[in-house]
């Protein structure tokens, strides 16, 4: 119904603009043809804008920053003094780490089962509506206002103090719509035959996810994770927070006093960053930083391309994607963001 | 008998597994519940706490934001450079985004879709603190060389925030445009149709609604957008002026919603200042349902189309 209304709506669009245009010029086939010169140049103009926007941050932030970034005392010496602009980032590096650890052990796990809960089990129901709806509210909230929620529960309420468990676990929640949505796609993207021949053999529902809708799924589940852990490295709003920012040591990953995983407060690759940007005299090592942060996200890119997304082996062909000539996936419209 | 015994044990063990797992699944499913109830109670509830000390009013349409000193906790200027600053970003990356996606969806051959694809895809990954960096170091100077300013302005962060949203507005608006039944745009070219007046005349009406959620999602990420905006427009507390010296309001310093929590929060201390960013982050939370709510109202229609 609503197919032929658009349908009939183009029509009479087409046949208005055909007036018009006859109308009002006469029909000139040069005007026409000038137009559509003008028209499909400023298109084409534009595509090859964004990229050459890319290539220029790249490539500015590059210039700068390359020759600090690949030094050994800039990556694996210990920051100086408690200052911004001396000694290294390998504090920030370990925080890092940590954090990528922290959240995707708390994110991964829930994210995959609401996963499958919503592709094998969900009933139609009001319950699922709102798990729905949370999820796809979830995906839409600034970080910022994670931060504050971080801040509020986990660092006063929990009382974790600021430290990379409470960023950590404000940052899992962000990236679980994330990791949702791709494990969802990879999951409705296994073969319904898969499922009922394997039913068919007299095996329960459990054992049928486990021994075969997850295995198949899990090249699409890994591309979820990889994507999510790009997010992590990234943030900076949430930690600034909810973790603090201190650099006076090396973070440890357990202890025995209250919060007994990651209770220091730390900085990240990017909160360090974004520390050094905006003290005048460590610009020069904020573009090092910057020169890390975007090799950790094109290796991400990369070996996410690699793999491919919703089925078969994964890292078949550890070639980036725009090198191999395979054909384009069809677009869906929750994959991209 | 014994082995008649052992297969029902395991039968038992089995069952019990299941059913297990599959109540871990709902309750894993009910933590996002759980999570968003959660981020609202307690953004809401500390910033209500606020309104026991001063009038929301004064709260809303004050102009002073003098947290520590006199208690005024004012955000007019901090709301209306937060929609200068969006729209002004929107007003660039709409274009040029919706112009990529159509690049992209009907001109672009395969060979370059594969350049320009990963490019965006790339732009949607750069962490925002690098783009802050970027400003900071190149647009900053800029605007401060020609105009003989600070520099420091909202004209550098709608340059930033525009850049910063192309990838929501080209990816969702691609789709969509994708999208468009065969039959629209065939019937287009038979009536003799050059490609651009097939593009304009029909794809693109078709395609109206998915462009139209791209659009106020990329307004809701704007919006919510913090660091990189917080690097580059100097984050003075002042209206910022409308005069015509300042382009507008496009030279002059100023704070947003987003940038005055991230500014404030190193400093606040618990009670009416801190309460008063968790304010500020509801207002924020606000309008972000309100966009949210807009979108999925869209994509629901593309849906339908589908």
């Amino acid at each position: 119904m609503q197919f032929h209304i658009c349908l009939e709506g183009e029509y009479t669009r087409l046949d208005n603009m055909q007036n018009a245009s006859s109308l009002k010029r006469g029909h000139n086939i040069s005007s026409i043809k000038l137009e559509e010169t003008i028209a499909l140049g400023l298109l084409w103009l534009s595509g090859w804008l964004v990229v050459a926007v890319l290539l220029f941050i790249i490539g500015y932030i590059f210039y700068y920053g390359i020759p600090e970034a690949f030094s050994f005392n800039y990556l694996f010496l210990p920051p100086e003094g408690g200052r911004y602009d001396t000694g290294g980032i390998l504090y920030q590096i370990i925080a890092t780490i940590y954090l990528i650890i922290g959240s995707i052990m708390v994110a991964a796990p829930v994210g995959i089962s609401t996963a499958i809960y919503l592709s094998e089990y969900a009933p139609q129901n009001i319950v699922t509506n709102m798990i729905r709806f949370a999820i796809e509210n979830l995906a839409g909230i600034p970080s910022i206002i994670y931060g504050l929620f971080g801040l509020a529960f986990f660092v006063v309420f929990l009382k974790f103090e600021y430290s990379l468990l409470a960023g950590g676990l404000a940052v899992a929640v962000m990236i679980l719509p994330v990791i949702i949505r791709t494990s969802e796609e990879a999951l409705k993207a296994v073969p319904v035959g898969y499922r009922q021949s394997s039913l068919a053999l007299g095996v329960n529902k459990w054992q049928t996810i486990y021994k075969v809708i997850l295995p198949s799924a899990l090249p699409g589940i890994l591309t979820g994770i990889l994507l999510s852990i790009g997010r992590v490295i990234g943030e900076s709003a949430i930690l600034i927070l909810a973790a603090g920012g201190s650099i006076t040591a090396i973070p440890k990953f357990v202890s025995l006093n209250y919060p007994y995983f990651l209770p220091d407060s730390a900085r990240t690759l990017a909160v360090h960053l974004y520390y050094q940007a905006t003290s005048y005299d460590a610009r020069s090592k904020a573009f090092a930083t910057g020169v890390v942060l975007i090799f950790l996200v094109l290796f991400l890119r990369i070996t996410n391309d690699a793999g491919p997304v919703t089925s078969g082996v994964p890292f078949k062909n550890f070639v980036p994607q725009f090198l191999t000539p395979t054909p384009p996936v069809p677009p869906t419209l929750s994959s991209n963001f | 008998m014994n082995k008649y015994l052992t297969q029902k044990s395991n039968r038992f063990w089995t069952d019990f597994v299941n059913n297990l797992m599959a109540n871990i699944f709902f309750l894993s499913a009910f933590i996002a519940v759980v999570s968003l109830f959660l981020i609202t109670a307690y953004v809401f509830y500390n910033g209500a706490k606020l309104f026991t000390v001063i009038a929301m009013p004064d709260f809303l349409f004050g102009f002073d934001w003098e947290p520590v000193n006199q208690k005024l906790f004012g955000i007019l200027p901090m709301i209306v450079s937060s929609f200068y600053v969006t729209f002004g970003s929107l007003l660039i990356s709409i274009p040029l985004g919706i112009g990529c996606a159509i690049f992209l969806a009907e001109i672009a051959s395969q060979p370059v879709q594969r350049i320009v694809r990963p490019a965006v895809q790339l732009l949607a990954g750069i962490p925002s603190v690098v783009y802050g960096l970027f400003g900071l170091a190149l647009v900053v100077p800029l605007i401060q060389q020609f105009a003989d300013v600070a520099g420091l302005s909202i004209l550098a962060a709608i340059i930033i925030l525009s850049i910063m949203i192309l990838p929501t507005i080209i990816s969702i608006s691609e789709d969509s445009i994708r999208a468009v039944p065969k039959e629209v745009k065939e019937s287009s070219i038979a009536l003799g149709t050059t490609k651009w007046q097939t593009i304009f005349g029909a794809v693109l009406p078709a395609s109206t609604s998915g462009i139209i959620t791209a659009v106020v999602l990329a307004l809701g990420r704007a919006f919510g957008e913090a660091m990189a905006v917080k690097m580059v427009i100097g984050n003075t507390q002042t209206m910022p002026s409308f005069s015509p010296e300042s382009l507008f309001g496009l030279l002059s310093l100023a704070r947003t919603l987003t940038t005055n929590i991230i500014g404030d929060i190193e400093y606040a201390e618990a009670g009416p200042h801190q309460d008063a960013l968790f304010a500020t982050g509801a207002i924020l939370f606000i309008f972000i349902i309100v966009t949210n709510a807009i979108s999925y109202m869209f994509r629901r229609r593309i849906h339908e189309i589908r």
